[in-house]
């Protein structure tokens, strides 16, 4: 465990820095306290599980935590860590899970949950301004109170907050007709490197001379700046929804089906969601419910659970040679379908769901009725937290998203499952569908016999998936953002762009502390053995 | 004096001193058919221009041109260029405008900067597809010339802005390095640094080849307009239609002889088309407004965004709006009204677009921009602030940059700007 002294190396200054971060902050506002740094010195990167099996509890530590509550208060701790060279990492809810709010270098770790006002709803203007640090449930609680919606609803919407979202380039559930954040942030007020509030010029801006500043700021995961504040462009609650589930005799089909409710006219599904076979399996009869919830995940840690010592074993060994598995998966043929459709008039919902089981009838698939996307309603926001205790259990799992256009897509889930397929469970799913495009979202399970070995083996899958999602022609990642897990796939993939990155950091972030190690100047995913 | 060109198709022999090193290096990895120079020497001439015609070509010529001085151009230019100092070399970039693939399963184009969007929707336009549609004066202008000064191409609620999130391209460094984003309909790979080539003029790098999106012809297309009482009720109008969930393929509120006016095209699928008109019509019962002759609007349509053709048509820039202002809601149909000729095309968040077919007085568009409208003038910016002093640092810091390809720093120093070559 590396909880010693400011890995940022202050010196003498040290305690002249934690004055000055007490005087711009309050005494309550920060800590140096050994439980708290460890508790900061992970996201839910699930590779630092692995690191958790050989005892490594606290692997990127933060020298201190620094609580602000205004803007004002950011910016004197980021001119203070400018002026004393000590880098600053943001922080919402650390529910990411890619390692981008990892400390890989020490020092302030700055949690913005305590900057969580609602500053102003204009239902009249269409939009809402709202704090970094507000819980992304608590938002929308917040706007549903005034017959409002965001449309932003990621699987992680109870544990991360709207700052998080905008740094990661964030996707919800219902991206298809709501888009992404990106899609639905109209401007940003940010503290830059050299301790300014700023307010970011509204999208969509005309003219040469100003560079497109939103989105600058949005993904870049707190390198450029700290986001403080957000406008966001907001929806009335619609009153109608329906939904379907249905079943499609191969991937294909149901890829096409997915293609051709995407492209026609009029308003496009809120949710639109398909399970590859093996996925499907899972899925049962349900279609993403009761079942679904435990799905693979509890399927195999059930098994690694179970009383069986003998099963276990077996269940363990299959996990480290997923060969056959994968291969009986890939027999399978039939496919999960859901879409849900909503609107302000039911006509309107209706002829959505009348439209999409046209054409997954004309695909020749069978369309089974709304039961399937209430079941995967009711649970949509039931995330993996156990996923820690099959990483106890001598697994580990993890998922990834990819995306591309409809024509590239079957080649790219192809290449991908089969780059995964000697080092887990490989199972996905498409979602976050677009007039011109999809991301698919892997599910990997795997093992090792020691913790060195899972090491070993998820570092090489991980590299494996994205080298193979490049050479296929896709985006190594949707809606999960870089951290260290993709910082090497990144640079290997747009190099030259990091001259661009280099120099927008310099005008940014002149003292260069924020949130260094990320993106261009990531390590790698084997950081933990170089820093 | 009128430029006249001489292509370089004698290279200096094995043995011999050039004339002009760079120029050998030139004629030597392009081609020599591809380097010309001026017919009569102009001291305060460039030096030569080339012509490039794929990404290859353009990042070999880069990493040539390095501590030179480079014009991008699309059209070869028959005289002295805005800015223009002497020994600058001018690259060509009109022969680079291939429709280089139409993936028709997903609806997206891979095109090569160069082109002119009236060719590339005349292209389109021949396989059933469209772009949507652009107003008379973009259609001469490059892909690379429009995202180098961010322009407002298709404020279109329907089809949305033009440019505003390319689906990936390739871009040609400084330095002759090429950057690739493969096309994909959304990212999460950190910030998305193309924002870093939109307004930067071109100093950032030249977008060689760029994937959009496009779109099946319309089955159905219909006019409807309000005649509405002023600005405010017609800003109010906007509003309430886009709150309805209408997403017109264009519309404008512009003064028109009948007064004050909202004209919509309405685009797509014909029950849709119906639904939409019908909720229009009860909005104008609802604001007591008479409903305006679509075949008005029509003509105005036909007029506005011509049906695509081949041919450039070289007057037709002419017809820019001399100002633009992306606006505040609030204030919105006070700055529209306080001018004449004020024409209204976008409402939405992040405030309204206008344009001006004569622009304000400058007092006027400088207050405006202080209240926090984004003003711009032919393409420049009016008061352009914090953000533009960082821009500035961010361009220079690229300029400065070491770069192991380069030993006397970048080459691309001049920015397409208002009164630039195209």
């Amino acid at each position: 465990m590396t909880t010693g002294g400011p890995s940022a190396s202050p010196g003498a200054d040290w305690a002249s820095f934690l004055e000055g971060l007490a005087a711009a902050v309050g005494p309550e506002g920060i800590s140096t306290d050994e439980p708290e740094r460890t508790a900061y010195a992970r996201d839910l990167w699930p590779r630092t599980l692995i690191g958790l099996q050989r005892g490594d509890v606290a692997p990127a530590p933060p020298d201190v935590i620094v609580w602000p509550r205004t803007p004002a208060q950011v910016a004197a701790v980021i001119r203070l860590c400018g002026a004393h060279g000590v880098p600053v990492v943001p922080y919402g809810a650390g529910s990411g899970v890619c390692g981008a709010a990892m400390a890989v270098s020490g020092g302030v770790m700055l949690d913005l949950k305590r900057m969580r006002r609602l500053r102003q709803v204009a239902p009249e203007r269409g939009v809402v301004e709202a704090e970094a640090g507000i819980i992304g449930q608590h938002l929308e609680d917040a706007l549903q109170a005034t017959g409002l919606t965001l449309g932003h609803f990621p699987s992680s919407i109870w544990c991360s907050t709207l700052g998080g979202w905008l740094a990661t380039r964030s996707g919800g559930q219902c991206s298809s007709r709501y888009g992404k954040i990106e899609d639905m942030c109209v401007s940003l007020e940010v503290v830059t490197g050299d301790g300014e509030i700023r307010t970011t010029p509204p999208a969509g801006a005309p003219g040469s001379g100003v560079l497109d500043f939103n989105r600058l700021f949005i993904g870049s995961e707190g390198a450029f700046g700290v986001i403080t504040a957000a406008t966001l462009r907001v929806s009335p609650i619609l009153a109608h929804r329906q939904g379907l589930g249905a079943s499609l005799p191969t991937l294909e089909a149901g890829i096409k089906a997915m293609r051709r409710i995407m492209q026609r006219d009029g308003e496009p599904p809120s949710v639109l969601r398909l399970y590859d076979p093996f996925d499907s399996l899972f899925a049962g009869h349900d279609g993403g419910g009761e079942s679904r919830r435990s799905g693979p995940l509890g399927a195999v840690r059930q098994a690694l659970l179970g009383p069986s010592a003998a099963r276990d074993a077996a269940l363990r060994l299959a996990l480290q040679r997923p060969g056959p598995i994968n291969t009986l998966g890939g027999l399978a043929r039939r496919c999960r379908l859901i879409a849900i459709y909503e609107g302000d008039r039911f006509e309107a919902v209706e002829r959505g769901v009348e439209g999409a089981s046209r054409i997954i009838t004309e695909g020749g698939g069978e369309v089974e009725g709304p039961g399937p996307a209430e079941a995967w309603l009711a649970h949509r926001h039931d995330t993996g937290f156990k996923q820690s205790e099959l990483y106890a259990a001598g697994a580990f799992v993890d998922t990834l998203e990819v995306a591309t256009t409809w024509a590239g897509l079957r080649p790219l889930y192809a290449a991908v499952r089969k780059a995964l397929s000697p080092y887990g469970l490989v199972m996905a799913h498409f979602s976050h569908a677009y007039r011109e495009g999809c991301s698919i979202y892997f599910t990997f399970i795997g093992s090792g016999e020691d913790a060195e070995a899972r090491g070993a083996r998820y570092d090489e899958a991980w590299a494996e998936a994205l080298a193979a999602t490049a050479a296929a022609g896709g985006c190594i990642a949707h809606h999960h953002g870089v951290g260290l897990a993709r910082g090497v796939a990144l640079q290997a993939t747009q190099g030259p762009a990091e001259r661009w990155f280099a120099a927008l950091k310099r005008a940014l972030d002149p003292h260069g502390v924020l949130n260094p190690g990320k993106l261009f100047d990531a390590p790698g995913p084997r950081w933990e053995e170089t820093r | 004096m009128k430029w006249r060109w001489t292509e370089q198709t004698r290279r200096t022999p094995w043995g011999a001193p050039p004339a002009d090193a760079l120029i050998d290096n030139l004629q030597r990895a392009l081609g020599a058919g591809n380097v010309a120079t001026l017919r009569q020497p102009d001291p305060d001439g460039p030096r030569c221009l080339i012509h490039v015609n794929t990404t290859t070509v353009l990042s070999k010529a880069m990493a040539l041109l390095h501590g030179v001085r480079v014009v991008p151009v699309v059209d070869v230019p028959q005289g002295p260029l805005p800015n223009q100092q002497p020994g600058d070399v001018l690259v060509h970039l009109g022969r680079m405008n291939a429709l280089l693939h139409v993936d028709e399963v997903s609806q997206v184009i891979h095109v090569q900067g160069g082109s002119r969007w009236r060719r590339i929707a005349y292209l389109l336009q021949r396989q059933g597809l469209t772009l949507g549609p652009l107003p008379r004066w973009v259609m001469d202008r490059a892909v690379v010339e429009s995202l180098a000064t961010e322009d407002a191409l298709r404020p279109s609620p329907r089809y949305g802005q033009l440019l505003r999130a390319p689906l990936g391209g390739a871009a040609v460094l400084p330095s002759g390095a090429v950057t690739r984003l493969p096309p994909s309909p959304r990212r999460a790979t950190g910030p998305d640094l193309w924002g870093a080539l939109r307004g930067a003029g071109d100093r950032a790098g030249l977008v060689s080849e760029i994937y959009l999106q496009v779109w099946p012809i319309p089955a159905q297309r219909r006019f409807i307009g309000l005649n509405v009482e002023g600005w405010p009720q017609g800003v109010a109008a906007m509003a309430r239609i886009a709150r309805a969930g209408i997403r017109p393929a264009w519309w404008r509120l512009a003064e028109t002889e009948a007064g004050l006016a909202l004209w919509m095209c309405l685009e797509g699928d014909p029950d849709l088309i119906a639904g939409a008109s019908g909720q229009i019509r009860a909005l104008a019962h609802d604001l007591r407004c008479s409903l305006s002759d679509p075949e008005i609007i029509e003509a105005y349509d036909q007029a506005t965004h011509p049906t695509p053709s081949p041919d450039p048509r070289p007057g037709d820039h002419h017809l820019a709006p001399a100002a633009k202002a992306l606006c505040p809601l609030d204030q919105l149909a006070e700055i529209a009204a306080a001018a004449p000729e004020a024409e209204l095309w976008s409402w939405g968040p992040e405030g309204g677009l206008i344009f001006w077919w004569t622009a304000p007085p400058m007092t006027d568009l400088r207050r405006w921009a202080e209240d926090g409208a984004r003003v711009v003038i032919g393409d420049q910016i009016v008061a352009p602030g914090p953000w533009g002093a960082l821009t500035e640092a961010a361009l220079a810091a690229l300029a400065e940059l070491p770069d192991p390809d380069l030993p006397e720093g970048d080459a691309l120093e001049r920015p397409l700007r208002a009164g630039s070559p195209f």
